[in-house]
């Protein structure tokens, strides 16, 4: 089955460049816009990676790893956390993340497009 | 009142991750081919909505020194809308204030009013960026005013929006006002409730 990359991002501009950013590299990506729309649209034999954003609304992203944690196939699939929080907050929900492949906590001031594409290229074939 | 630094923070740091996504984007936008993924007509609206971010950020940094410093003082209104609506000025939107009657005066600082009605039209141009005629509007009515903002579309506001109304309205209140963020039919329309000052002797000598 073609792999292909699920990008949970509620900045909806945001999430559109990087989805045309990775089809010009031709990957084939999938946007979610919150906890739920990325739940509905997650497949785990489908999607090698996911970029995830945190701050999602209500039910933030360190819920979807939890969930995620508990799917069958949960070591099948890569997750990069792309986010505007600091390194701090997110050190202190480090367990969320324990059993799951992050290839990457990268936050948005620090982090380019380019850099996102090579990075999202290189983890979305890995497996 | 007790101002919550948690909620603020909180606030501040989604902010600083949207204006990193603005540049993001903008980014994108003016590097190389292959990630070239963003039309000038987006760029533009970009723009703007990286201008709105950081004018919210400093309005939300101005009111938090404000805070505990006003709530005793009278103000007129028409003068905090008038300078909230100059700071719009050269903007993609224009905001007509014809309803806007002189002397209101309500309880409060007029610069710190003034920056609450902008974050409120920050917010409003944040979720219909493509907004381009809003109005602002006052209805008196015994012991308060409404200024009523309108003119733009309703456009699903994420949570982000919703959190930064209640942290505003939360502070609105040390004036004894209140602000409702309502969907009438598919358009935004903010309600800024505020207490008229002749109610001060009343509320401070009970």
């Amino acid at each position: 089955m073609k792999q292909t990359v699920l990008i949970v991002e509620d900045d909806t501009l945001l999430a559109e460049v990087y989805q045309k950013s990775l089809k010009a590299e031709g990957i084939s990506a999938v946007v979610a816009k919150d906890f739920f729309d990325a739940l509905a649209k997650f497949r785990p034999r489908q999607h090698a990676l996911i970029v995830l954003d945190i701050m999602l609304g209500q039910k933030n992203g360190f819920e979807l790893l939890k969930t995620l944690r508990r799917q069958p196939d949960g070591d099948r699939f890569s997750v990069m956390i792309v986010t505007g929080l600091n390194t701090d907050e997110l050190n202190t929900n480090k367990e969320l993340m324990v059993g799951l492949n992050i290839v990457g906590i990268y936050t948005k001031s620090q982090f380019s497009i380019a850099q996102f594409v090579g990075l999202a290229k290189h983890h979305s074939r890995a497996k | 009142m007790l101002f919550d630094y948690d909620y603020f923070n909180f606030i501040l740091s989604e902010l600083v991750g949207r204006i990193a996504s603005d540049q993001l984007i903008i980014e994108a936008a003016l590097g190389p081919s292959k990630t070239k993924a963003t039309a000038p007509r987006l760029l533009k609206i970009l723009v703007n909505r990286n201008k709105l971010n950081i004018d919210l950020a400093s309005q939300l940094l101005f009111i938090s020194r404000q805070i505990g410093d006003f709530s005793i003082r009278t103000a007129n209104l028409v003068e905090a809308i008038s300078l909230a609506e100059a700071s719009f000025e050269g903007f993609a939107v224009r905001i007509r204030t014809d309803r806007v009657k002189p002397l209101v005066d309500v309880m409060g600082e007029v610069r710190a009013i003034s920056s609450i009605i902008r974050i409120i039209l920050d917010i409003i141009i944040l979720e219909d960026l493509q907004a381009k005629d809003l109005s602002i509007g006052l209805r008196r009515r015994g012991d308060y005013v409404t200024v009523k903002i309108a003119g733009s579309k309703a456009l699903n506001a994420n949570q982000f929006l919703k959190d930064v109304v209640d942290f505003v309205d939360k502070l609105i209140k040390t004036y004894g006002g209140s602000i409702r963020f309502v969907n009438y039919q598919g358009q935004r329309v903010v309600f800024v409730r505020m207490q008229l000052s002749n109610q001060i002797p009343l509320l401070y000598n009970k």
